[in-house]
């Protein structure tokens, strides 16, 4: 009898699997467990995360407890995954000139175009001029209603535009009708006495004057030089329900093309691609390149920054020169960004056109042997390093029911997406591609304008629901489910991420739609791309369809809408593809772990 | 027998309380109606009678220094809003929340 823990530590997460050999080498599974990676994998601050993982195993061996006579560590991967966002667009507006909201009740509707006033000068006003009226918070919604009143039919007033929320209480007390926008919270930036056009859309609709360039050049009067030069504000005003455009005749909005940075891969052959080319363009220069040898950044971009960070962190872990760190593989998805317009009043924001880039460093090995001597040292139990991860992962992944050789796994983790292609001979291929769960992540972040990367990453993992009462809520897939008692107030009409425990407020004013929308669009950019990269460059030929069968593992595989998102797209070459289901019990999780275990018997003797 | 028309239901153990200007400033910018009914009772369980009694199952209880927001089926000792010597704003606040509870659009919170 002999008990044998493997460890698999991860870029996210530390998995423990413990098992029994009798004398006949028959192997039974006790138990498994996982936790929280400490410290950077492959550092001596992994042990922390090891011995609470065994800790937690050990305890579900059941009574009495067992304990392992010996530990394998697998030898991990030296990769490490990193992710970028490279903005290639901005639009600045020379003195602020444009104001486009969505304030929940603007009153009338129309276009009106006029000189800007503020209410406490109406007096100075002159006959003949049209106006429209700014409203400071301090002027109450009766006393503004009533000046308006007391100067119609003497002074043309067209339209206001409020700071508080009121504009329905003006509207209902005007006797003479205007379009009104309401909560622009920097009021006192707008220029008074500079023609402006103000549009509130009919309900249900969205502005149409102002979001066109010859709207807005029909409302004010502009050439062709000026109306060309709107063209970011109109398009920075679609979908808007009211909005505010200044002419300022001094200043001016551009749209900034970025000086990107430039992406240098030598491989078999060298190339150059510009981040601004966007991602289709980027990534046809690294499959142009062939075997990557490393992947550099122009000096003092973003991306250049980027990759030398990731290759510093790599050599912080590993301690070697960085000559023997490279990168490996880019992954380059195109994004849009909203981004503060710098001169906007309402704290607008436009999309800008953005790269997103995962970069994976690799290096000729990590100092397992550092951890295991720790592990060995503190818990008095031999540790070994054993074992190739991919081959470990696929010999965990055959306990899946259903497999057989040949067969492929699809390692979808945090930093990277590896792929193992295991003959019947038992010849085994291996890739490590950059681009896995955090940098959707980071998509869903941007795409989103959330400003913490925690929602975004709650996004990623948790379906979400639409609160409709107190006692009811819509899920995504149109199901309906109820309450008795009543829902916290401040869920309310809210979108909610179902987690677990709780039902979690979005606090950004976002529909469901758009933030299931862009959540399935980054799964998809990020891990139906990099599946068939990766398994392209593990399939006999490279040939897709030649690869038998695909178990999905890894912490990915354990989303809700992956797994399901790559059987669609590989059923398309006839692949069968699933989330795995370690030892019948543990899902996607616990290949590399319970493959170490396996992997012992063989190995007992050689004692590597 | 009084009509019960579509409206927020505001029962106040005063109808000149000059706090109801500001509720219905509240409910008028979000579009909504209201009526307004004179009764006896604390804040709380005039906004659960008042929510009740309203085809838009919404209602507000105010006294001289409370005022409550409550939405039918709620228990009466939970309403969904409660101020005691409410503010302006928290006035503002209360009827603003009382039109979205029937728009079933997600309410102000206080800053």
């Amino acid at each position: 009898m002999k008990t044998v823990a493997g460890i698999d530590i991860g870029n996210s997460t530390t998995e423990v699997c413990i098992g029994v050999f009798d004398d006949r080498g028959q192997l039974s599974f006790l138990s498994g467990a996982s936790t929280r990676t400490t410290g950077t994998k492959g550092t001596p601050d992994n042990v922390r995360g090891i011995r609470t993982a065994l800790e937690m195993a050990v305890q579900k061996t059941g009574t009495p407890r067992v304990y392992p006579d010996i530990l394998l560590l697998n030898e991990a991967a030296p990769v490490i995954g990193d992710t970028a966002m490279e903005t290639i667009t901005e639009t600045i507006i020379m003195e602020s000139s444009m104001i486009g909201h969505n304030p929940s009740t603007p009153a009338g509707a129309g276009q009106a175009v006029g000189e800007i006033i503020e209410i406490g000068h109406l007096s100075q006003a002159v006959q003949g001029r049209d106006y429209i009226v700014t409203v400071p918070e301090q002027v109450s919604y009766e006393s503004a209603a009533e000046l308006l009143n007391s100067v119609q039919g003497m002074i043309s007033v067209t339209g206001a535009i409020l700071q508080r929320d009121e504009a329905v209480l003006v509207y209902n007390r005007l006797r003479h009708k205007i379009p009104i926008l309401d909560e622009v919270a920097k009021l006192s930036q707008i220029p008074e006495h500079k023609q402006a056009a103000v549009e509130v859309a009919l309900p249900g609709q969205t502005i149409h004057m102002l979001s066109n360039p010859y709207g807005i050049a029909t409302l004010l009067n502009l050439d062709a030089e000026e109306t060309r030069q709107v063209m970011p504000i109109a398009k920075s005003l679609i979908g808007k329900r009211s909005a505010v455009v200044i002419k300022t005749p001094g200043g001016n909005v551009r749209e900034n093309v970025l000086p990107a940075g430039e992406i240098y891969i030598s491989g078999d052959s060298e190339q150059t691609v510009s981040i601004d080319a966007g991602a289709e363009a980027i990534m046809a220069a690294v499959h142009a390149a062939g075997t990557v040898r490393d992947i550099a950044g122009q000096e003092n971009s973003n991306v250049g920054h980027m990759l030398r960070r990731i290759k510093g962190g790599m050599k912080t872990v590993s301690g070697q020169a960085e000559s023997s760190i490279r990168i490996t593989d880019i992954l380059a998805v195109d994004t849009l960004a909203p981004v503060q317009i710098s001169g906007a009043l309402a704290g607008e924001t436009c999309m800008e056109k953005a790269v997103g880039v995962a970069a994976m460093v690799k290096t000729s090995q990590l100092p397992m042997r550092e951890i295991a001597d720790r592990l060995q040292s503190e818990l008095g139990i031999e540790v070994r390093v054993a074992g190739v991860e991919a081959v470990m992962a696929s010999m965990g992944a055959m306990t899946t029911p259903g497999t057989k050789l040949p067969l492929a796994i699809l390692d979808m983790g945090g930093g990277s997406t590896d792929a193992a292609l295991v003959t019947e001979e038992g010849r085994v291929a291996v890739t490590h591609q950059a681009g896995a769960g955090e940098l959707v992540t980071m998509l869903i972040q941007t795409e989103l304008g959330l400003h913490s990367r925690i929602t975004a990453e709650r996004i990623k993992r948790y379906p979400l629901a639409k609160v409709e009462s107190l006692f009811h809520i819509r899920l995504e897939s149109g199901e309906i489910r109820f309450f008795e008692e009543p829902l916290s107030p401040r869920l309310f009409g809210s979108v909610v991420l179902l987690e677990p425990e709780e039902m979690v407020r979005i606090e950004e004013d976002l529909t469901l739609e758009q933030i299931v929308d862009v959540r399935r669009e980054a799964k998809k950019k990020v891990f139906v791309t990099n599946a068939l990269r990766a398994l392209e460059t593990v399939a006999p030929e490279h040939n897709l369809r030649r690869v038998p069968n695909v178990v999905l593992v890894g912490g990915s595989a354990e989303d809700f809408e992956i797994p399901e998102m790559l059987l669609e797209e590989l059923a398309n070459y006839r692949v069968l593809c699933g989330r795995g289901n370690i030892r019948r019990t543990e899902g996607p999780r616990n290949a590399v772990a319970t493959g170490l275990v396996m992997s012992w018997w063989n190995s007992r003797e050689t004692g590597r | 027998m009084q009509t019960n028309k579509p409206a927020v239901h505001l029962y106040t153990v005063d109808d000149t309380l000059p706090a109801i200007r500001e509720i219905c400033a509240g409910m008028e910018e979000e579009g909504v109606p209201w009526n307004i009914l004179r009764m006896d009772g604390t804040a709380p369980a005039l906004a659960h009678r008042a929510a009740t009694d309203s085809v838009l199952e919404a209602g507000i209880g105010l006294t001289a220094g409370e005022v409550a927001l409550q939405m039918r089926k709620v228990a009466e000792n939970r309403p969904l809003f409660m101020f005691t010597a409410p503010t302006a704003e928290q006035y503002r606040m209360i009827g603003t929340n009382a039109a979205r509870a029937v728009k079933k659009k997600r309410f102000r919170m206080a800053e």
